[in-house]
């Protein structure tokens, strides 16, 4: 199955670099090849978004994104456990 | 300001396997600062749904743990597929199996049950978190508006909003 938004990354990839200059520090509201809007939280591109396209996915991003790791030790590593060998 | 005071409590075996009272300092010390939590689909995305008179699934509830170390809040994938949430975006995450591998984000409302306040979270990253019988990592996104407390000596946290 395909990655969900990949049509919308793609785009956002291609123009990252002229919406940054455009949009500084602002979040893109995007769905398939179009640039829904722009927006000063990511809130309310949301709602934008949902107003359009209820549950369907869209993209939000700040133009500032990077494609670097999220890293969350604890997934990270492994070493997340909340079941305790005893009962508690 | 509510506060939520909270002191872990539980039973375990003793050496002659009789059921024995845990201590709350080594209970928080096993299962970490867990709190009931429900999650929901974030408000900007309800509002909007029901003014188009379209559905809203049910808030799921679960156990949430407190995660200092994470910076986003996480939440489960089975939970969120439940919940029908919208993908916002697909993020790399390392994990204990991939160095990298995509996970969807979601817009979501954790409200921790004892507080009448429910928090959005609008980048919530997807996890497997049911194995570990949780629904949701409360990350420092969330905790960015809370005031917490913890109190190992006594087995106790206490958490503001």
């Amino acid at each position: 199955m395909a990655e969900p938004l990949a049509e919308e990354r793609k785009f956002f990839s291609e123009h990252q670099s002229e919406w940054k200059k455009a949009h500084e520090g602002k979040f893109v509201l995007v769905k398939g090849k179009e640039l829904i809007g722009t927006f000063n939280r990511p809130e309310d591109a949301i709602a934008e978004g949902a107003r359009r396209f209820g549950t369907e996915s869209f993209l939000v991003r700040n133009v500032n994104h990077s494609e670097e790791n999220l890293y969350i030790p604890a997934l990270a590593l492994g070493i997340l456990d909340a079941r305790s060998a005893q009962p508690v | 300001m509510p506060v939520l005071h909270s002191q872990y409590s539980g039973q375990g075996q003793n050496p002659a396997g009789q059921v024995v009272a845990v201590p709350p300092a080594l209970a928080l010390i096993q299962r970490g600062p867990i709190l009931q939590v429900t999650i929901a689909i974030a408000d900007q995305v309800a509002q909007e749904l029901v003014k188009q008179g379209k559905p809203v699934q049910p808030a799921v509830s679960g156990i949430g743990l407190i995660d200092t170390g994470a910076s986003v809040t996480c939440v489960d994938n089975e939970a969120a597929k439940n919940l029908q949430l919208p993908v916002i975006d697909v993020i790399k995450m390392a994990s204990a199996s991939h160095a990298s591998h995509p996970t969807s984000v979601y817009p979501i409302k954790i409200t921790i049950a004892g507080l009448p306040i429910g928090i959005n979270a609008p980048r919530a990253a997807g996890a497997e978190l049911k194995v570990q019988g949780l629904i949701a990592l409360i990350g420092r996104d969330i905790l960015a508006n809370c005031t917490m407390h913890y109190n190992g000596v006594v087995g106790e946290i206490t958490l503001a909003i």
